[in-house]
């Protein structure tokens, strides 16, 4: 079986159109989408229309979350005080735009789905909002996977796609409790592997291309796809919804728009 | 170049002998003001971008501190071009960790030269000193300038938040320049 992963469209339905298309010629069976349909992008209801209508499980991304919540980030999610103006202009901007029955929808979404042993989250199991860089500790990355009794665990939200392989583990703890002498612990830890799908709406790899990925059950397979599309329209649409030009000028050279976590070792405190 | 410059106003110190005025002056350039008023012209490399209608904007900023990583991504949108093309642009800043910063971008370099200033880190209030930036372009989008500058600008209980820590890392000897 074929299953396509997506995440972070950013209400870019431009990007979306593109992926669905790409999927659709590479015979796979499944989709399911990691969240954060909304947010910056220009076309929020449309992109949450399109996953309805197909009826892809979605799983709740941290935009989707603050569209239903309000906003209530970690500072991990702003590096800076510009990053965080701008990403409460887009925050603003879409909860005004955004339809009664969308904001419901998003609302119950599940954080997390399960597929045999695939687990899908948007940021972390942990939350939404956490990262899980492709450099973060080893430690925390394997008790991240474990956390969820998948295999491979597929996530979003740091908009740059990655496999990473967590083979060979082998784990040493030391137990002390008061009274009795320290007891050390050792165990190995089957092979478990995060995949990340990086971004169909917002990408941050250096082009303004979507990324998903394509996991093949009979083969173990895991490919990268990255999409080109129209992007000018997209970055038009950004200028005539009245959004900040510079997200346009940010897309077209696949930057991120505001957000971007860079410290691996940051353990999300949301 | 030059546009911006009043000749006249560049006068030779009395008290320096030997002193001779020096134009580097991009390949080609010819019957300007500037062979005029140099004694000696000096050919230097092309300019990075070629401007028709060179416009320069400028602002002071002294007094303001601003936040090191906006600074830095909209200098990296200034220097490519996201509001206008720019031939050149310098900037003095005042930054949260109380110190001065130089920033100096010419079209066509590679990399934007930054410089550390050899001034005492502010750790009190706003700076009493001047900070400002300066850019040449073309069709720069001066609102949309001023308007991000102002975002990356600090208010004051956060620059009074840096500046406590600041004086607690001075005060242990870290970070101290005296």
């Amino acid at each position: 079986m074929k299953i396509a992963v997506m995440s972070c469209i950013h209400g870019n339905y431009e990007a979306l159109n593109a992926v669905l298309s790409d999927v659709d010629n590479h015979n796979v069976d499944k989709i399911y989408c990691l969240g954060d349909l909304v947010g910056y992008g220009p076309h929020p209801n449309a992109v949450v229309e399109m996953i309805r209508a197909l009826d892809i499980p979605t799983c709740q991304g941290c935009w989707d979350e603050d569209i239903v919540e309000g906003l209530n980030a970690c500072e991990c999610s702003y590096p800076s005080v510009l990053a965080e103006k701008r990403g409460k202009l887009a925050h603003e901007w879409t909860n005004q735009i955004i339809h009664p029955e969308v904001r419901e929808y998003l609302a119950q979404l599940p954080l997390s789905l399960r597929d045999d042993n695939l687990c899908f989250v948007h940021g972390s199991p942990h939350n939404q909002h956490e990262y899980l860089l492709p450099e973060v500790d080893a430690f925390v990355a394997m008790e991240r996977v474990l956390a969820t009794g998948a295999d491979i665990l597929f996530c979003g939200h740091t908009h740059v796609p990655y496999v990473r392989s967590l083979n060979e583990g082998q784990l040493q703890i030391r137990v002390k409790s008061t009274g009795k002498l320290a007891e050390d612990m050792s165990f190995s830890a089957p092979l478990k592997r995060i995949v990340n799908a990086g971004s169909v709406g917002e990408p941050r790899h250096g082009r303004p291309n979507a990324t998903y990925v394509i996991y093949d059950t009979n083969d173990d397979q895991i490919t990268l796809r990255e999409v080109e599309y129209d992007y000018q329209k997209t970055c038009a649409a950004i200028i005539e919804k009245g959004l900040p030009p510079i997200f346009a000028w940010r897309l077209a050279r696949g930057m991120e728009f505001a957000e971007r976590a860079d410290d691996p070792t940051h353990v999300c405190e949301r | 170049m030059g546009f911006q410059i009043d000749l006249t106003s560049l006068i030779l110190p009395d008290q320096m002998a030997d002193c001779r005025r020096v134009a580097v002056l991009p390949p080609g350039t010819r019957h300007t003001e500037w062979q005029g008023w140099a004694d000696v012209v000096v050919t230097g490399v092309e300019p990075g971008v070629a401007l028709s209608q060179p416009h320069l904007w400028r602002s002071v900023l002294s007094g303001q501190v601003l936040d090191p990583a906006s600074l830095n991504t909209f200098w990296y949108e200034l220097t490519h071009g996201a509001y206008g093309t720019v031939q050149r642009a310098k900037g003095i800043f005042d930054v949260a960790d109380g110190r001065s910063l130089y920033f100096d971008f010419v079209a066509g370099l590679a990399e934007t030269t930054y410089l550390e200033l050899n001034l005492p880190l502010w750790c009190n209030g706003r700076p009493d000193r001047f900070s400002g930036i300066e850019v040449v372009g073309e069709a720069l989008d001066q609102e949309a300038i001023a308007e991000i500058i102002k975002a990356c600008c600090l208010e004051d209980h956060v620059i009074a938040y840096y500046q406590q820590q600041l004086r607690e890392s001075v005060g242990e000897g870290i970070g101290s320049r005296e």
